[in-house]
């Protein structure tokens, strides 16, 4: 079956949640009306059809994929992590009506749409890039990664699929896996860790959990803007503040050890289903790091009282 | 910082022990008293096979700071060491161990070595540290030839 039947049957099927999607077709469409208006074998660098169609149309649309995946990632890794007063809260607000297997079918379907809007997205590009002779396609997703509007990058997709796996090992097995889903796993390769997830067709992502700045698997992981991920003590590090501060005190001129974005520090999200996977999944190893990051941020703490005292003496 | 510096370190020599480049050694300084360094590391990089480089087996010096890996290592061949790109001192001019541009936390001991063996061969003009190098590879290729190949035999592979 061809993809766009595919993702229009998946999406149709979604209908009842009214999440905004791709226009696969009404691209396509685009994409024709340009190749008969345009005389020359190859669109121009600057084209009235699709620099004024095709591009801000799917920027919109990938937009509202990226924010309405963000909002409802969100509200359900809140469900899942609230406790005490606050799960109280949301058991009166009525939201804490789900089940364990609702949230399991509810994480995965919110993955699999991040991942088939990737899909579509990425071969919308692709086409059009065939049919132009261009790299404009490949320019534009470039700019977009820049923008954070892409869906790979966002830090609630690593979130969700580490729910799922917390989920499906901690109680009953969900009911079986959809035609489209494959499946989510953390696996080792040389005792490096990383999140996989499988979607029909042989597609699949990977998640690398090895932080760049220690060269160790992450731990208190948090994940900058533009979506790579680090210990929050090495982020903190390259940012060049204390653990006391937070990355919220980051200068905006900090950039990102891998991407060199500036930026990225303010916003950055505090990955909590991962860090409770990986504290399962590598026991010996989180209790270690655990008394070593003790010890470093007493002595952080100790330093940052020490010179608010002297500053409040005037010393 | 150091914390940080000397953890990384350690995973970067327990990386490079289960996997290096051929001919490529890296190893951290031991002190008199029989002590590991891991700030220092006294390396060596062959020269690249089919180059005029082919047979020399540089030292090289790594320093790295307190702050690595937000700030890069300082890396330093012999002093009067001829190539366009090496500072009389002996330091490694390259963009990737320069804070300002192309240095990340993310680059590897083994990617700044291959790094540097690469620049060995393909200098870059742009960025000229020493005069007689830059001159006689801009000016004279045989004689900067003939001075690579003589480098090339003064640093044969310790047995």
């Amino acid at each position: 079956m061809k993809f766009c039947k595919t993702y229009q049957q998946y999406m149709q099927g979604h209908g009842h949640n009214k999440l905004p999607s791709v226009g696969f077709k009404n691209l396509k469409k685009i994409i024709k009306s340009c190749r008969r208006a345009s005389t020359q074998p190859t669109c121009p660098d600057h084209c009235p059809v699709c620099d004024g169609t095709f591009f801000p149309s799917l920027l919109n649309e990938m937009s509202d994929i990226v924010g309405c995946f963000n909002q409802r990632a969100q509200q359900l890794l809140e469900l899942h992590l609230a406790s005490g007063f606050r799960k109280y809260f949301l058991m009166l607000k009525g939201k804490l009506h789900k089940n364990h297997t609702a949230l399991i079918e509810e994480g995965k379907d919110l993955v699999i749409y991040a991942l088939i809007n990737s899909i579509a997205i990425r071969k919308i590009l692709k086409k059009y890039d065939k049919i132009h002779y261009s790299k404009q396609g490949q320019l534009f997703k470039s700019k977009v990664q820049t923008m954070h509007k892409e869906i790979l990058q966002s830090p609630w997709l690593c979130e969700l699929i580490a729910l799922h796996i917390n989920l499906r090992e901690t109680k009953s097995k969900p009911r079986e896996a959809s035609a489209l889903f494959d499946g989510c796993y953390l696996t080792f390769t040389d005792g490096k860790p990383s999140l996989t997830c499988e979607l029909f067709d042989s597609v699949k992502i990977d998640i690398d959990l090895t932080c760049s700045i220690c060269l160790d698997t992450v731990f208190d992981s948090v994940s900058l803007t533009c979506g790579h991920i680090f210990c929050y003590t090495c982020a903190c590090s390259t940012a060049s503040v204390t653990i006391v501060d937070g990355l919220k005190a980051a200068n905006p001129k900090e950039k990102c050890p891998l991407c060199r974005e500036g930026r990225v520090y303010e916003d950055a999200v505090h990955l909590e289903e991962l860090n409770i996977l990986l504290g399962r999944s590598c026991r010996e190893y989180w209790e270690q790091r655990l008394q070593m990051e003790r010890v470093e941020r007493v002595k952080q703490v100790k330093e940052h009282w020490e010179t608010q005292c002297r500053a409040f003496m005037g010393i | 910082m150091s914390g940080i510096a000397r953890g990384r370190l350690a995973e970067e020599r327990k990386s490079w022990r289960k996997n290096h480049p051929h001919g490529f050694v890296a190893k951290p300084e031991t002190l008199p008293d029989a002590t590991v360094n891991l700030m220092v590391w006294h390396c060596t990089i062959p020269g690249k096979a089919g180059t005029d480089w082919e047979g020399g087996y540089f030292p090289l010096t790594m320093h790295f700071s307190e702050d690595y890996p937000s700030k890069p290592p300082k890396c330093k061949f012999p002093q009067g060491f001829f190539h366009p790109n090496v500072y009389p001192s002996g330091t490694v001019c390259l963009s990737i161990l320069n804070e300002d541009s192309g240095w990340r936390p993310a680059i590897t001991v083994k990617q700044i070595l291959v790094g540097i063996q690469d620049l060995l061969d393909q200098p870059n003009p742009a960025d000229p540290a020493q005069t007689e190098g830059y001159h006689l590879f801009i000016q004279d290729a045989a004689e900067y030839k003939r001075r690579v190949r003589q480098q090339s035999k003064q640093y044969p592979p310790l047995v």
